[in-house]
């Protein structure tokens, strides 16, 4: 039995990791390091870093890498406030989970 | 599937999307491939999944209902049925020629004429290559652009001639591919042909409808092993955009228009351009160039020093510097003794001819 992934979920944990990398990172990266943690399709991260970008949440830059240029993304000021709102609400939610699933006494 | 054929699905499949957003997807997935690697290819194909369903997931994010079929993989009533409509299609055409005194066809009689498909339909199977594998967008909604698909190149010595009325063309060698590829977009119906020849293939495209705010183009890629004795292009209103080609004998006529090229490696370089702006990266192992240019600019490299060229010469009004050197007005000849050729015609116009050493 898994859970879901929401996309507001998957939002915040792509603006987590891409923020971890000051210069930027890319997207077969950011795919192969969610991977690691988590079950995501290779798919459904290119629309996720489509959106947070027309959203303003994310910067790219292009740089040439082996002939051709690679697509580096970044976070914005306002991406960086979106995903310290992902985080607090998050850590409530699991709180608010882990009392009533996680077993521990109240 | 090779990383080249599934991308160019994929891209195929995502025609509903504005041009931006498709290149940006386009480019993402390219990139994806690169970073994981040349030795990765196939595992990253496994692990998107389908070009289907890397697609629906685009389309679903940019708001698009995505109704992406799913393929139906070598469907043998699928190819029954485009089978026989294109029997009847090459029967219809064959009537017409008779009906016409056989006036359609020019060049060589023997010649097969490869009808386009009528938009909505799917691409046209090469006749007489029953051995060659369909084209993979016998199931692809996007590819409904007449001529699309996959074309056997057979033999060593093969001729590509390519007319052009109006629009951009784009040549390109990809060294994935195993036979010739074309892709066409906003074409004006029913005067786009890709006639097979004995050696090779005659690709016409008589159309005019720039003016109706379309941006008609053809876009033909190359197998590595195209095995081109000549490649000739002429274009008479548009763009011209070259990758590194390799042929014997390349010819490019752009009346009016651009062209620009990568590198050219050929023993005979015959470019011709009448008003416009030509610009070639380099053009490589040449026994004989020709180079003329009217009215407009003209830039090129070639490769060596340019004290192996014979410089025959011919500048009229306008300016022609060769090797950093102006050259005199009118006629002129350097070099006479050296076996490899470059004549170079200037109207009114600049040309610039540099040496790779």
């Amino acid at each position: 039995m898994g859970f879901t992934t929401s996309a507001a979920l998957l939002d915040g944990i792509v603006l987590a990791v891409v923020s971890r990398e000051a210069q930027g990172t890319y997207g077969y990266r950011i795919t192969q390091e969610i991977k690691q943690v988590l079950d995501v399709s290779e798919s459904t991260l290119y629309p996720v870093l489509r959106r947070l970008q027309k959203d303003g949440c994310l910067s790219v830059y292009d740089q040439p890498c082996n002939g051709r240029n690679r697509r580096y993304y970044q976070v914005t000021e306002k991406g960086r406030t979106q995903l310290e709102e992902c985080r607090r609400t998050w850590q409530a939610y699991t709180r608010a989970v882990n009392s009533l699933l996680g077993g521990e006494q109240p | 599937m090779r990383r080249r054929e599934y991308l160019n699905r994929l891209e195929a499949l995502l025609a509903a999307l504005p041009e931006q957003e498709r290149q940006d997807a386009m480019n993402y997935y390219e990139d994806y491939f690169d970073a994981a690697g040349l030795d990765k290819e196939q595992q990253t194909m496994e692990e998107l999944g389908s070009p289907e369903q890397v697609a629906q997931k685009i389309l679903e994010g940019a708001g698009l209902n995505a109704a992406v079929a799913l393929p139906a993989a070598g469907n043998p009533d699928r190819r029954l049925f485009f089978g026989v409509i294109f029997g009847v299609v090459v029967l219809a055409l064959l009537l017409l020629v008779v009906a016409l005194g056989a006036g359609l066809v020019t060049g060589q009689s023997s010649g097969k004429s490869i009808t386009p498909p009528a938009a909505g339909s799917l691409p046209a199977e090469p006749s007489g290559t029953a051995e060659g594998p369909l084209p993979t967008a016998s199931s692809e909604p996007a590819a409904s652009e007449e001529g699309n698909g996959l074309y056997p190149m057979q033999g060593q010595k093969n001729t590509l001639s390519m007319e052009v009325q109006e629009g951009t063309l784009i040549v390109e060698q990809d060294p994935s591919l195993t036979q010739m590829e074309v892709r066409t977009e906003d074409l004006q119906p029913g005067r786009f042909t890709v006639e097979q020849k004995t050696d090779g293939y005659a690709i016409r495209y008589t159309g005019s409808n720039h003016e109706e705010g379309k941006n008609p183009r053809i876009e033909v890629t190359l197998p590595a092993d195209a095995g081109l004795e000549t490649l000739d292009i002429q274009m008479a209103v548009g763009r011209v955009t070259l990758g590194d080609l390799q042929a014997e004998d390349i010819s490019v006529e752009v009346q009016t228009g651009t062209l620009k090229a990568g590198v050219l490696t050929a023993s005979e370089v015959t470019v011709d351009n009448l008003l416009g702006q030509v610009d070639i990266d380099r053009i490589a192992g040449a026994e004989g160039v020709e180079l003329s240019c009217e009215v407009g600019t003209l830039q090129a490299e070639l490769e060596g020093g340019a004290s192996q060229y014979a410089v025959d010469s011919t500048c009229n009004t306008g300016a022609l510097q060769i090797d950093g050197q102006p050259v005199p007005v009118g006629s002129y000849q350097k070099n006479g003794d050296q076996p490899r050729k470059i004549q170079v015609e200037i109207g009114t116009g600049k040309g610039e001819i540099t040496f790779q050493s």
